[in-house]
């Protein structure tokens, strides 16, 4: 009986009869079609045997599920196996047992794989026939982040939208087609191949150049013509050999096309502007031998990760690519799945880019709850229209950010024109003025995170990607919002989460964070893993199953905004004669009424039908005027004003079906 | 025999509470095929799982994280009667080759499974039906996922219907299909 509940949970009625009809077609046909019992009959005996569900004196089977779980998340999807012993893991307190997962190898990839469910991009699987997916080195700071956890450094360089590069292996099948004669050879021997192409063309310029008997001006400004003329399909021959994600490297690190600009600039200099007897052919080809170094470097730095010689087995095998060949410190975190994903357009200001960090880093889904009017007049611009502004005061500050990275999150800082996604331009200077700040204004950009339109001094102002990282290690929002989509990724993503809870996670978390990151995350893991909702074999996602110290009461109003409300409004909204008769800490049910609700009395004391409590809450939490939007005169996270209006919302729908919370 | 089938499904549809808000979800094939290597197969050597699909590509369809162009999300993990009918004919094809293997091992099994399959597929022995036989075959393959209650229900259906007397080779594959299928087995909660 047990198994049809779980499976009806599972399923909506109807689908359920599919599924019920398939199982038991499945059992027939196993039984050969000459099989006659009556299958209903056999179904009923199956209910009838099935024992209640599991009473609590089933410790040992709770224990071992919790463990087979926690298994399973702290060691890469990998659960129990043979080679567990689960009498002995039995008889350990919990926490031990959490703490010897996390000692495992495969932690490394139970926390990558939350990083990158953090950025947004988690897939099913980390590794393929026991090799690690291109993906799972494609989130530098996620990589970063979980080998500083697994030697004790620092898990925040998940923050840090500019670090190392960690270059996946190279690949062994290519996404399009070779030429007939290459079909049969390896990868690798095709790389070297297209590689050495490349070589023997700056070879020779460079053994003309350097001859014995130098060659004459002209003939050697020839070649190099010629060169320069087939660079761009020397360069696609050369790239059969890679697949997307690598060319993606090769122009991010300006491999082909830097080398290129430096024999261009020499050609002009030699070549167009001199006369030929003045052409210093020692001087071109010594540009010509320094282009040559640095495809030659950047090109055997990547050679370091062909597969053979490349496997890496944890997390802690990625291997740092020296970016010194491309000649950059740092390279950025958005790499090329997030190039793919977030697009950018010569119309849309980097605002896809600017949602994401609000909504992976903050934990900010741009609800549109109404805005407080600015102070600033902002009529006019994009996005000022009073609906559109209630996201897009935060959303384009935040875009800004990203003003000069175009087209793949190429860095144009240094160049006149921005070439964005969709192969459009601008000039660089009049595209970035958009985010320029009013002339007096004591920054020069409208650039930052922005927590509040009326209360800049609320704000964290910056320029730039490294203002930005540094605003996310700063800020406690991020931190908040690592702790959610913790307890998200170990419970449930749509499991209900006191905000008093969540704090306290966080606040634990901060305070440990201050002395060492990754101790601090390790802990934060320990805490939900041996949570009550955790626990929960049939959680129900509304219930809240976790409080903070000494906020749990008889009558408070529903958990998942309770905390928000004691925190925002009972300040004013509660005790014996609340603000507008309005008491925002209890929820009761009036007498005779049929739905709990807060207390609410109108200036006639009488009572307020909750519909009309909540229709108010609605309007006050989302109006932009200054005298009628609540809280007054504070500055409420927009995370916890956009859920306590979907609450709001969600409770207002419940009333009008006339369902119970 | 449909009528009966619908019967069966309306007599659970009636036994089951109403759901909830929110449905469960499967795991996926990714995550359930690494759950049965660790379980089954020698360490190190993940079990040829793809090979019960009924087509190229549709793992997909049994709920995936993977994706490309934007942000990551779960999807098609929601009970359907696509994802089902794959579902069944995934672990039905798995299940007849557990059950296969009793004469010849079909997949690259430790042998420690190897040893406890060994002894279910003495079935209908007495010795088959022990309790520790059966129980060490459960956890094999689910592992501790489902709670007691769901064993008992699956080890007195085996002891107590015409699987009782039926050979191994029908046993064990029903055996195998049912815990595969059990949504504890499946179900992300």
């Amino acid at each position: 009986m047990d198994f049809c509940f779980r499976l009806a949970r599972a399923l909506s009625a109807s689908r359920f009869i599919v599924v019920i009809a398939l199982t038991l077609s499945a059992f027939a046909a196993s039984r050969g079609a000459a099989e006659s019992r009556d299958l209903p009959g056999e179904l009923q005996a199956l209910q009838e045997h099935a024992a209640p569900a599991p009473a609590a004196g089933d410790a040992a089977w709770q224990k071992r599920w919790w463990i087979e779980k926690t298994a399973r998340l702290l060691r890469g999807g990998e659960g129990l196996g043979p080679g567990d012993d689960v009498d002995a893991l039995l008889k350990l307190p919990e926490e031990e047992i959490a703490r010897r997962f996390m000692a495992d190898r495969r932690f490394g990839d139970s926390i990558l794989d939350f990083n990158m469910f953090f950025l947004g991009f988690k897939i099913d699987s980390l590794k393929s026939d026991g090799a690690y997916k291109r993906n799972a080195f494609d989130f530098p700071n996620a990589v970063a982040a979980a080998q500083a956890l697994l030697t004790g450094g620092d898990y925040l360089k998940l923050f840090d939208l500019k670090g190392p590069f960690y270059m996946a292996p190279l690949p062994q099948e290519f996404d399009d087609p070779l030429p007939a004669n290459e079909t049969r050879l390896p990868a690798e021997t095709v790389r070297i191949k297209a590689i050495d192409e490349v070589e023997a063309v700056y070879v020779r310029l460079i053994n003309m150049g350097s001859a014995p008997v130098p060659p004459a001006a002209d003939d050697f400004c020839y070649e190099i013509e010629k060169v320069l003329e087939g660079a761009a399909a020397m360069h696609t021959r050369m790239l059969r050999a890679f697949n997307d994600p690598e060319i993606f490297v090769l122009r991010r690190g300006q491999v082909l096309t830097k080398p290129m600009e430096i024999i261009a600039r020499a050609y002009r200099a030699e070549c167009a502007d001199k006369d030929e007897a003045k052409v210093d052919v020692k001087h071109l080809t010594a540009e010509i031998r320094r282009a040559f170094d640095y495809y030659y470097r950047a090109i055997g730095e990547m050679l370091k990760f062909e597969p053979s010689r490349y496997r890496p087995q944890s997390v802690l095998d990625f291997q740092e690519f020296d970016l010194g060949v491309f000649g950059l410190k740092s390279w950025l975190a958005f790499g090329w799945e997030q190039s793919n994903a977030l697009k950018n357009s010569s119309t849309n200001f980097n605002r896809k880019r600017g949602a994401y960090i609000l909504k992976r880093f903050f934990c900010d889904d741009l609800t549109p709850v109404g805005f407080e009017t600015p102070k600033e007049h902002v009529s006019g611009a994009h996005g000022s229209d009073t609906t559109c502004y209630a996201c897009h005061y935060k959303l384009d500050p935040m875009a800004g950010f990203f003003r000069n990275l175009g087209a793949d999150f190429y860095n144009y800082g240094r160049s006149l024109m921005v070439v964005f996604d969709d192969d459009a331009n601008s000039d660089r200077k009049r595209y970035s003025a958009h985010w320029a700040a009013a002339p007096g204004a004591a920054r020069h950009w409208n650039i930052g995170y922005i927590r509040s339109p009326r209360f800049e001094q609320a704000n964290a102002y910056g320029a730039s990607v490294g203002d930005l990282s540094r605003i996310l290690r700063e800020a406690p929002e991020p931190k908040r919002c690592l702790m959610k989509r913790l307890y998200q990724y170990f419970v449930a993503e749509d499991q209900a989460i006191d905000a008093a809870y969540l704090d306290e996670l966080t606040r634990q978390f901060e305070t440990e964070a201050a002395a060492n990151s990754s101790t601090a995350m390790k802990n934060a893991i320990v805490r939900i893993v041996l949570s009550n909702a955790y626990r929960q074999p049939d959680a129900d996602p509304r219930q809240c199953y976790d409080r903070a110290p000494g906020t749990q009461r008889e009558g408070a109003p529903p958990c998942g905004v309770a905390y928000i409300l004691e925190k925002n409004c009972a300040q004013c909204h509660s005790g014996a004669s609340p603000s507008g008769g309005l008491d925002l800490t209890r929820w009761v049910t009036a007498p005779g009424g049929p739905m709990p609700s807060f207390p609410h009395r109108g200036i006639d004391e009488k009572p307020v039908p909750p519909h009309e409590t909540l229709t108010r809450i609605v309007e006050r939490l989302s109006t932009s005027d200054p005298t009628q939007r609540m809280p007054k005169q504070k500055t409420m996270a927009s995370q916890e004003r956009q859920a306590l209006f979907l609450w709001a919302q969600e409770e207002q729908a419940r009333l009008a079906k006339g369902a119970r919370p | 025999m449909i009528v009966r089938l619908l019967a069966a499904a309306l007599v659970c549809v009636g036994l089951a509470p109403a759901a909830q808000a929110q449905s469960a979800q499967f795991k996926g094939w990714s995550a359930v095929s690494r759950e049965l290597s660790t379980r089954l197969a020698r360490p190190g050597a993940p079990l040829d799982l793809d090979r019960f699909m009924p087509a190229e590509d549709v793992d997909g369809l049994l709920g995936t994280w993977n994706g490309f162009g934007d942000e990551h999300t779960f999807k098609n993990g929601a009970p359907n009667s696509v994802n089902m009918m794959i579902w069944r004919v995934a672990l039905s094809r798995f299940a007849k080759s557990v059950a296969a293997s009793c004469k010849t091992p079909e997949l690259d099994f430790s042998d420690r499974f190897l040893d406890t399959l060994e002894k279910l597929c003495t079935w209908p022995s007495a010795f088959a039906k022990s309790d520790a036989v059966l129980s060490e075959f459960w956890f094999a393959v689910m592992g501790y996922n489902a709670p007691e209650a769901e064993y008992r229900a699956w080890r007195e259906f085996f002891l107590a219907s015409a699987y009782r007397d039926r050979p191994a080779a029908d046993a064990v594959e029903a055996m195998t299909f049912a815990i595969t299928m059990n949504p504890f087995f499946l179900l992300h909660r």
